[in-house]
């Protein structure tokens, strides 16, 4: 066992928090991971559109962002939750897949018109196809992504459901 | 109150279930709602039932 001074490693990880310090501990977490993520998109955003900065000195920051993506989405999962707001269904596929291209489109539409070596006046004869096939592009891609993590929580709950079923007599 | 019923202090009724004071005496205020693991605990320490403890008749319903 490992001590420090008379204190041991395990007693010192021992958890001494009540459930009201734990559940205010986890708001404030909650707080801070949205802060952080939020934090860290902005960051990218900053150095991708005003400092010309490329994916391979942003690797690290994408590499966090994707892990961190994922590992909530992987632990929702398996406890069936979607969102907040919506159960999965194509509604709700369709609704945060539109708000993502839109977004993620502008952003893109963002670096190119601040990159582009092409008079301002005729940039937008290229940003605009640009621009419409980004946005189908990532409504695809988020769609079928939506699709499937909402496939597999609606998966998920059933087998909660069934697990935990009272029994019928 | 019941807690002062029993003749426990905010601190000894704490201590009895494990929380802190602070949660004590937020769940009296209202402040907190405590999981029914808990309320059972509070019960318990206290020898009383969930309904003595936390039940609160609607006004109408008090005759």
């Amino acid at each position: 066992m490992i001590y420090f001074g008379r204190t041991s490693l395990m007693k010192l990880l021992r958890k001494i928090a009540d459930e009201r310090q734990e559940l205010e501990q986890m708001r404030i977490e909650r707080m801070g991971f949205w802060a952080l993520l939020g934090a860290l998109v902005i960051a990218i955003n900053v150095q991708v559109i005003f400092f010309d900065v490329g994916f391979e000195d942003l690797a690290g920051e994408f590499f966090v962002l994707l892990a961190v993506g994922l590992a909530v989405v992987i632990m929702q999962i398996k406890k069936g939750i979607w969102s907040y707001f919506s159960n999965p269904g194509i509604k709700s596929y369709a609704l945060y897949s539109v708000f993502s291209a839109v977004i993620f489109s502008l952003l893109a539409a963002g670096v190119q018109y601040h990159r582009s070596v092409i008079p301002k006046a005729e940039i937008m004869e290229t940003l605009l196809p640009r621009f419409s096939l980004n946005l189908v592009g990532l409504f695809a891609v988020s769609f079928v992504l939506l699709a499937v993590t909402g496939n597999m929580t609606k998966k998920r709950r059933a087998k909660l459901e069934s697990d935990y079923a009272e029994n019928e007599y | 109150m019941a807690r002062i019923e029993c003749d426990l202090s905010q601190a000894q009724l704490a201590e009895k279930v494990g929380v802190t004071r602070q949660t004590i005496g937020m769940i009296e205020a209202g402040k907190f709602n405590p999981s029914i693991n808990l309320c059972i605990s509070i019960c318990k320490a206290m020898e009383k039932t969930l309904d003595d403890l936390f039940w609160e008749d609607e006004p109408n319903e008090a005759t």
